[in-house]
């Protein structure tokens, strides 16, 4: 009984060896394997952008309405709507044709291009457009607020929490910035290397 | 430098019949083992940031693969999207002597249940008690008892 045990184990150790041989012949292509490795990359920065537009899509109506509440005035109302607006366009525009399935199916030199472009458009919109922006924006809401009303410890604890608020967002801005641009960047050295297969 | 996902093609390249050998043994057909492979695959490249050569290269990747498979839903199998990252090779489709034998053994492990299936293919590729423990989270004095249980069912299946 023991000896017919010890028998169908081997037998089963050779069929598995059998097996192992057989699919070590086989060839995966490395090609497939890193598309699809840039692929998940490309979702993980699509799925950051489309939380990112989803938070500037709340805030065009819920900033208005804070900044009436304190008095802000219609203008400053105005221009942060406007901003938050041409933001969403911007970031939809920059990742204009690079979905997840484009890392897939298109050819590298074609992604490589519009991957480059996303990230000179990415840079541009940080260095440019967001951070001078925000450096007219504060002062001018701290302004506007010392305006309506002149109470000291009332105009400090808004100014305190407008410093707050933009050294949390910055922070949180820049972070994702930086996932977003190293996750670019692998996909483009990626792209390199496969171009040299 | 070597990035992440170069490390990634050269495991999946070194370790591909482990990993192709587990979704085998918990498929019924030739597409969800190439569904099974993928999800694997998908899930190695996920934690392997975090690995960092904390343990044996073969141990986690077994852990990863067993893991996937046995709480593989199959009832969510997603398709369209994917590139076939399959192997071409059917071995549901017995031709030859060799698939005949590799259908033998699928036979046979197939029909115990998945966690003895993990045991029984970790204890067929010369683990040790204290590694199969290691994969499938149980102690080691467990695995021998599982083992035990494990061939008497196969020797059971065997003579009937």
């Amino acid at each position: 009984m023991e000896k017919k045990n010890n028998n169908d184990i081997e037998q089963m150790r050779s069929q598995l060896a059998l097996l192992k041989n057989k699919l070590e012949e086989q060839q995966i292509v490395s090609e497939k394997i890193i598309r699809r490795a840039m692929e998940e990359k490309m979702s993980g920065i699509n799925n950051r952008m489309t939380r990112l537009c989803l938070l500037a899509t709340l805030s065009i109506f819920y900033c208005p309405w804070v900044f009436r509440q304190i008095g802000v005035s219609w203008l400053l109302c105005g221009v942060t709507t406007v901003f938050l607006v041409l933001a969403i366009i911007y970031n939809m525009y920059m990742r204009k044709g690079l979905s997840s399935e484009v890392m897939i199916s298109s050819n590298l030199i074609e992604i490589g291009m519009k991957v480059s472009r996303m990230r000179r458009l990415y840079r541009t919109w940080l260095t440019r457009i967001g951070i001078p922006f925000l450096a007219v924006w504060t002062p001018w809401l701290i302004y506007d607020i010392s305006s309506v009303d002149s109470n000291m410890e009332y105009l400090e604890g808004i100014a305190c929490a407008v410093i707050v608020g933009l050294i949390a967002g910055l922070t949180i801005g820049l972070y994702i910035y930086k996932r977003n641009i190293n996750a670019v960047d692998d996909i483009l050295l990626q792209i390199e290397e496969l171009k040299k297969e | 430098m070597e990035t992440l996902e170069n490390r990634f093609g050269q495991i999946v390249r070194e370790h591909k019949s482990t990993i192709y050998t587990v979704c085998y043994m918990f498929s019924k057909d030739a597409d969800e083992t190439d569904d099974l492979f993928q999800e694997v695959l998908v899930n190695l490249w996920k934690g392997l940031e975090s690995f960092r050569n904390k343990s044996d290269i073969k141990t986690w990747i077994y852990r990863v693969s067993l893991n996937t498979c046995i709480s593989y839903d199959r009832k969510m199998r997603k398709r369209g999207k994917r590139i076939p990252l399959d192997m071409n090779i059917n071995l549901f489709d017995a031709k030859d002597e060799d698939t005949k034998q590799i259908k033998m053994l699928y036979d046979r492990i197939n029909k115990l249940g998945p966690f003895d299936r993990a045991i029984i293919l970790l204890w067929l590729e010369n683990m040790s008690y204290d590694d199969i423990g290691a994969i499938v989270g149980i102690t080691a004095k467990n695995v021998s008892v599982r083992l035990y249980r494990i061939k008497v069912k196969l020797m059971e299946m065997s003579d009937k």
